[in-house]
């Protein structure tokens, strides 16, 4: 090996492991033929691979330029975005279970106690729909539960709370995604049934810490530590599609972290709450390519 | 979405690819006779484009061979990447008739 392949091969090692093994021998290639009588590499041929080579990585890292099709991400998010909702009703349902064990259901205030109850309810509907497969009637539900959460976030000034920003976010995000992607059959074809199953009981573990760990740190941090797992393992770690997917679907455990990390540090403004904690998640949804945006190329 | 004007090096590696398919070096060749040696591709741009332009479905790969022991990959432009770039020719050609009929009306009135 002469030392310009050498100096060529140390360069291109720079590069995202599945470019090198697909494009790597031929880049050598061309660089050796570009390179006339050339011994070692020219400084403008170096600092070009070294720049191409920080794009690829941006572009898997964060899809700076594109490379994600959000069709594909909207596709899984039809799939899973159902289930993953319901464990928005935690909170219900911890409410529901304490009035159950204090043995006075027959008076607790409803309205006051889970105002967003219906919401959930309806949510519910929606991923039986998914679940059986009826994708349009599943959009209407999910449009109709998605309007709930703008309404009680926005109108009922009971349950509106920064950190539950996200369950408004990944709600419109499920009803876009089950009205025009590409639909929970292409997600299917993804990411497998497993993906359904699996999601299923990280929810269900999820909404178990919360409903019988509430008041405890530690079960309080294991739920979000779960969800993440669980998104993750439901969408495809592996896959950039995936692993945006699973963004989508724990929003609402990135604006309950985002709420956890700004308590003591920062007093945000009520007018300003709504903004910080629905433009934010959005903001990071794009950046990282999960989002439809016009790309130049 | 891929939408807006075309880069130039994403334009000329869409023109050396319009009537053949080409392998990386031969398309940095073209580009350079295309662009009369005013722009010089570098494989480092080449290939971050060619990766880009295939996730758009503008480029795919034409066929492989093996050259005194090297891998030569050949690209062609799909259907979606001609469209692509018929788009941008008219719109280009749209505008300099615009600027030459401005240019010859400025001419023509003698304004300085």
């Amino acid at each position: 090996m002469s030392e310009l392949e050498r100096r060529y091969r140390r360069l291109l090692g720079l590069y995202p492991r599945d470019h090198r093994e697909d494009n790597g021998e031929e880049m050598l290639g061309v660089l050796l033929e570009s390179a006339g009588d050339r011994r070692k590499p020219g400084w403008r041929d170096s600092a070009d691979l070294v720049r191409g080579a920080v794009q690829l990585h941006l572009r898997r890292v964060v899809a700076v330029d594109g490379g994600v099709d959000v069709r594909e991400v909207f596709a899984v998010v039809a799939l899973l975005g159902p289930i993953a909702m319901l464990a928005g009703a935690t909170t219900a349902l911890h409410e529901l279970a304490w009035w159950v064990r204090a043995g006075a259901l027959g008076q607790m205030p409803w309205t006051q106690q889970v105002p967003d109850a219906p919401v959930w309810g309806v949510w519910a509907v929606v991923a039986a729909l998914s679940v059986c497969r009826l994708r349009r009637a599943a959009a209407v539900a999910a449009w109709v539960g998605a309007a709930g959460l703008v309404v009680l976030a926005f109108v009922g000034p009971v349950w509106w709370w920064g950190p539950r920003a996200g369950w408004v976010l990944t709600g419109v995000l499920t009803a876009v995604a089950l009205t025009w992607a590409a639909g929970a059959e292409r997600g299917r074809e993804q990411v497998g049934t497993r993906a359904v199953l699996v999601l299923a009981v990280t929810v269900l573990a999820t909404t178990s810490l919360g409903v019988l760990g509430f008041g405890d740190t530690v079960a309080e941090w294991l739920a979000p530590a779960v969800a993440v797992v669980g998104a993750l393992a439901a969408c495809g770690p592996r896959s950039r599609t995936g692993r945006r997917a699973a963004l989508v679907l724990l929003l609402p455990v990135m604006t309950a972290l985002l709420a956890t990390a700004l308590t003591g540090s920062i007093r945000i403004p009520t007018a300003l709450e709504a903004v910080v904690f629905l433009a934010l998640p959005v903001v990071v949804l794009l950046a990282l390519g999960a989002m439809p945006r016009r790309i130049r190329l | 979405m891929t939408d807006g004007t075309l880069r130039e090096p994403t334009f000329l590696i869409l023109t050396a690819l319009a009537d053949r398919a080409q392998h990386g070096y031969g398309i940095l060749l073209d580009i350079e006779k295309i662009s009369d040696g005013r722009v010089t591709l570098r494989a480092g741009t080449l290939y971050a484009a060619l990766d880009r332009l295939s996730t758009a479905g503008w480029v795919a790969v034409d066929r492989e061979e093996v050259v005194d022991g090297r891998l030569r990959r050949y690209y062609r432009l799909t259907d979606a990447g001609a469209a692509r770039l018929a788009a941008e020719v008219n719109r280009v050609r749209a505008h300099t008739r615009a600027a030459e009929t401005r240019l010859r009306g400025r001419l023509a009135g003698g304004t300085a």
